[in-house]
């Protein structure tokens, strides 16, 4: 699957399941939510998280968030081919 | 630990780092040129065909907020890192950058202070005691 699909098909899910919630009890933690099942596992850590959601569903297609931020790291030195 | 390492002619320090996969793969271990990136705050980011000679199978997403200040979808996957005695596993990311680069995450995991003198275009990684201590917040 497409990985702008991905993205956007796992932040349709953060937002209408799990956003209010998570965002007033679990800010800063990583999510990985399964976009097939809607289901997620939260660690502290991406690398956790990331391997939670494998072992829970391997033939799963995940997206990594980081609660309450708009991206799971910043890169300040990239921008895409679409902004020049 | 304390490698030293001129950039000569290079925008930015670069190191070189051992990557492999995460469960290793066939593919084995690759020395690759990193360059040290602290605009970006995650582990390892990798060109597409860097991930394609490593073996690495990426086809989870993130994203990554950008210079631009918006979000942009990557696709990752998890990989294993060496640097001097240590290994580590984190987050690699397929970019569509010709460079391998490393950030700030990296230098926490492998607990390494990186100083760096752009005049005489050398950079120095060490895990040794800090050389540069965090003022008193009340000075």
């Amino acid at each position: 699957m497409d990985v702008k699909k991905i993205a956007k098909r796992g932040e349709e899910i953060y937002a209408r399941r799990y956003k209010e919630n998570f965002e007033r009890n679990y800010r800063g933690k990583y999510m990985v939510i399964d976009i097939t099942t809607e289901d997620y596992s939260i660690a502290s850590t991406p690398e956790e998280a990331t391997q939670e959601a494998h072992k829970k569903n391997p033939k799963g297609v995940f997206y990594l968030i980081r609660i309450g931020y708009s991206g799971v790291y910043r890169m300040r030195t990239h921008l895409t081919s679409a902004d020049y | 630990m304390r490698i030293i390492k001129s950039f000569k002619g290079k925008d930015i320090p670069i190191f070189p780092i051992t990557l492999c996969a995460s469960p290793p793969n066939s593919f084995g271990k690759k020395i690759v040129d990193a360059g040290v990136d602290t605009g970006f705050g995650g582990f390892v980011s990798v060109s597409k065909q860097v991930a394609k000679n490593m073996g690495l199978n990426a086809s989870d997403s993130m994203r990554l907020t950008l210079g631009n200040r918006k979000p942009h979808a990557f696709l990752y996957c998890l990989g294993r890192a060496e640097f001097g005695a240590k290994m580590k596993t984190g987050t690699v990311i397929i970019s569509d950058s010709d460079e391998v680069l490393i950030g700030m995450k990296f230098l926490r995991q492998f607990e390494l202070h990186l100083i760096v003198d752009p005049i005489s275009e050398v950079a120095i990684l060490t895990d040794e005691d800090p050389p540069i201590q965090a003022p008193d917040p009340l000075s």
